[in-house]
């Protein structure tokens, strides 16, 4: 059924997860075609280690870690984890088992479970071999683009993004099967089947929002989260619930393990300058979290940034709401000051500002507000 | 795949229009017309760029990878950068934008031809010829993981934005030439 | 001011700090891709794998027989010397571009004018070395051919390119820059030929 490495025994196959088409600890030899295919894995890998990119937190990994241990069981020590600071959702993983997990899909997500979804979709491509069929495919056909771009774009340039997409398409059998098989992964470790599809729910919200032109539509069109795929998940997950009463969500662990980062996640999420895609991302947060200052803040930024029509009092109000609610960061007077000034209200930007700089007095901006304090 | 010359720093990625343009000479003691109205004393030697197909002039001294001093006029409803590499960059300049707005569209920009993790700070006013401009500081990465520094000095008058940047590796480079970009802004001159 | 179109230095002789003479040589940053048919070049890992290590050995046995004492370092790991061979690849290739190739800088008027700064200190201190090279290759082979595209002539420039460096680890200086090589009879791809490949990149090399 396949060729393991002549080195080592290994069963033909996992008791626990019968379905697996390669043994634990699997490894090609490295003068057949799959084994050339690894190499591409292997380079790649090389590349993002050292990519700026990659955030090393040892807490965030390991959190991760856990989850992937838990989908995989004997397979975790196959697996490497990568957390890559780019602000789009994906998780992706190489046929020699690197997993990448983009900051994008850490951001928009609610709870450990709905990770886990996601995750074990990508572990079940590794666990099936697709990647490696994929690769051979791709590496096959004639004007296609480079094996190693698409598994580093994104790392390379979020200009490629777009091929990233293309080159890493599954047949949709392929995706069928991954989306059953993760599924199974994450409901036998215990997650709850009703989180399943809460993601791709929010991809094809901020598909329909983003600009068509834009680099979030180049990249949503090669990861289609079709409406067909969320009734086909929405389907198993009405079928699964009933299986047992104590599912679980883990959104405390979860939370604990991204809060630190969640400010510039959703600074670079911005960053991006796509407003409409900030605006449904932020929205989401909010929801579950209506009382964060913090995320108050952020979308009062956005709404500054755009600055379209109608967008200067949208701005004006959430700053606000930011300052009087708990956990809004001291440069919520800043953007008060400067949502202040640009309406043309200089009395209430220079009590903005005068509280920005007694809060942040330190502020490497000093100079500026300054400035914009001795305006007349 | 490591496309085409695709180590090159970022500001080589506004010459995706023309990969091996002439370069003038520009000798240090010289006052240069850089723009329409805008003149700077060179501090030291540089090479001009000649190149179509980007909207704002380019010196350098060892290559546009390793050190560019780039002049841009930024004009209402256009980005400030305007190239191949940028097209269809919807985020452009207003002349009703504060410094901190300038500095957030230079980011974009400069987000959308392919610098990546790019911060700004230090905002702060700054002479302008006679007039008062601000400066500010970038940081970025570039597409092989490359770490770049910048400073930029800009000025709005009469509608119009007034704009030099300077980029440079964070390894030797940008350090280098800090002191002598640092007196090129200080000899900014505006005619009129 | 240049001795030779494919090969520059600013110095002819290699000044040691120590007995040892010891070279640091970087892993080959070595990419050779396969043409299709519609015209893209795709990397083939294996072919750049076999490639790259055929080089190295090659290269450090035709140094040592030089009585340098060459350390080959496989994978860079620590940031400041990451950004340095990265730099390093930037000035390659602005070196490419300025030097020898037809977009002269008014700037650059002498025989070899580059450098890394004096940041590669780190490597000396770390290696005890007081050189770096460094060999850097892109190319492509169309199916059925056994000699690589640029050597043919054939290149689409672009993407092509090789070149390799003497860095003094004092200053940072590239202090010798060859482009281009003649390759051997070989075929790079399964690593014979490594050997001429090497003998042509050293000709002209500092003594």
């Amino acid at each position: 059924m396949f060729v393991s490495s002549a080195a080592r025994a290994e069963p033909t196959s996992n008791a626990t997860i019968p379905w697996a088409q390669l043994p634990v600890g699997y490894h090609p030899a490295t003068d057949t075609d799959e084994g050339g295919i690894w190499m591409i894995g292997e380079r790649a890998e090389a590349e993002v280690r050292t990519s700026p990119l990659v955030i090393k937190d040892p807490a965030l990994n390991a959190y991760l870690r856990r989850i992937v241990c838990k989908l995989s069981g004997p397979y975790c020590d196959s697996i490497r984890i990568y957390v890559v600071d780019i602000p789009y959702v994906n998780a992706r993983m190489a046929p020699n088992g690197m997993l990448q997990v983009w900051t994008g899909l850490l951001l928009r997500a609610q709870n450990e479970a709905e990770i886990s979804f996601v995750l074990g979709h990508e572990i079940s491509h590794y666990l099936l071999r697709h990647t490696v069929a994929q690769y051979r495919r791709v590496r096959d056909q004639a004007g296609t683009i480079a094996v190693i771009g698409a598994l580093t774009a994104g790392i390379g340039s979020l200009a490629k993004l777009g091929l990233a997409g293309s080159a890493s398409s599954f047949s949709r059998e392929e995706e069928r099967e991954a989306d059953q098989r993760g599924f199974e992964l994450a409901t036998a470790a215990g997650y709850d089947p009703a989180q399943c599809v809460a993601l791709w729910q929010q991809e094809l919200a901020e598909e329909t929002a983003a600009p068509k032109d834009g680099e979030f539509a180049a990249f949503a069109a090669n990861h289609p989260a079709t409406t067909e795929r969320v009734s086909t998940m929405t389907a198993m997950a009405n079928v699964a619930a009933a299986q047992r009463a104590n599912w679980q969500t883990n959104a405390d662990a979860f939370r604990k393990a991204v809060q630190p980062f969640r400010a510039q996640w959703v600074s670079e999420n911005i960053a991006l300058a796509q407003y409409e895609q900030s605006l449904l991302v932020l929205q989401l947060l909010l929801k579950s979290e209506p009382k964060s200052g913090e995320l108050q803040y952020y979308l009062a930024e956005v709404y500054r940034r755009r600055n379209a029509d109608g967008d200067s009092a949208k701005a004006l109000a959430a700053y606000a709401a930011a300052v009087t609610t708990r956990g809004a960061p001291p440069a919520v007077y800043r953007g008060l000051g400067l949502a202040s000034l640009k309406a043309g209200d200089k009395a209430a930007a220079h009590t903005a500002f005068q509280k920005y700089l007694a809060a942040v007095p330190a502020a490497d901006d000093r100079a500026m507000i300054e400035y914009y304090l001795s305006q007349p | 795949m490591k496309a085409a010359f695709p180590f090159l720093a970022a500001a080589a990625l506004l010459l995706a229009g023309c990969a091996t343009p002439a370069y003038t000479n520009i000798g240090a003691e010289q006052t240069v017309l850089v723009t329409d109205g805008i003149s700077v004393s060179p501090q030291i030697q540089w090479g001009k760029a000649n190149m179509t197909g980007f909207n704002g002039t380019l010196w350098t001294v060892d290559g546009a990878g390793l050190d560019a001093l780039l002049f841009f006029v930024g004009s209402p409803g256009r980005p400030l950068i305007e190239s191949q590499a940028s097209k269809g960059d919807t985020h452009v300049y207003q002349s009703s934008m504060l410094p901190d707005d300038v500095m957030e569209l230079l980011a974009a920009n400069f987000q959308k031809i392919g610098f990546q993790q790019v911060k700004t700070s230090s905002l702060r006013p700054s002479a302008f010829g006679g007039a008062i401009g601000f400066r500010f500081d970038i940081s970025y990465t570039t597409t092989i993981g490359l770490e770049m520094k910048g400073m930029a000095l800009a000025c709005q008058r009469n509608g119009r934005l007034d704009l030099i940047v300077f980029l440079a590796p964070a390894e030797y480079y940008f350090g280098h030439y800090a002191p002598a970009v640092d007196r090129l802004f200080a000899s900014v001159q505006v005619a009129g | 001011m240049l001795a030779n179109a494919d090969s520059l230095k600013s110095e002819s002789t290699l000044q040691w700090s120590s007995p040892q003479k010891r070279i640091v040589l970087i892993e080959p940053d070595v990419e050779l891709g396969e043409l299709t048919a519609g015209g893209v070049v795709e990397p083939r890992a294996d072919w750049s794998n076999h490639a790259a290590h055929a080089i190295e050995t090659s290269l450090g046995s035709a140094l040592s027989k030089r009585g340098v004492d060459v350390k080959t370092i496989a994978a860079l790991t620590d940031p400041h010397e990451l950004q340095l061979a990265r730099l390093h690849a930037v000035v390659g290739m602005e070196i490419l571009i300025h030097q020898m190739g037809f977009s002269k800088l008014p700037t650059k008027t002498t025989a070899l004018d580059w450098t890394l700064g004096p940041g590669t200190n780190d490597f000396r201190t770390k290696y005890g070395a007081d050189y770096a090279m460094f060999v850097y290759l892109r190319d492509s082979y169309s199916s059925g051919t056994r000699k690589a595209l640029m050597f043919l002539g054939m290149a689409n420039g672009g993407s092509q390119g090789a070149f390799a460096s003497l860095v003094d680890l004092r200053t940072g200086n590239i202090i010798w820059f060859k482009q281009r090589f003649t390759p051997g009879g070989g075929d790079l791809r399964t690593g014979a030929g490594a050997d001429e490949f090497t003998a042509d990149l050293l000709t002209d090399f500092p003594q």
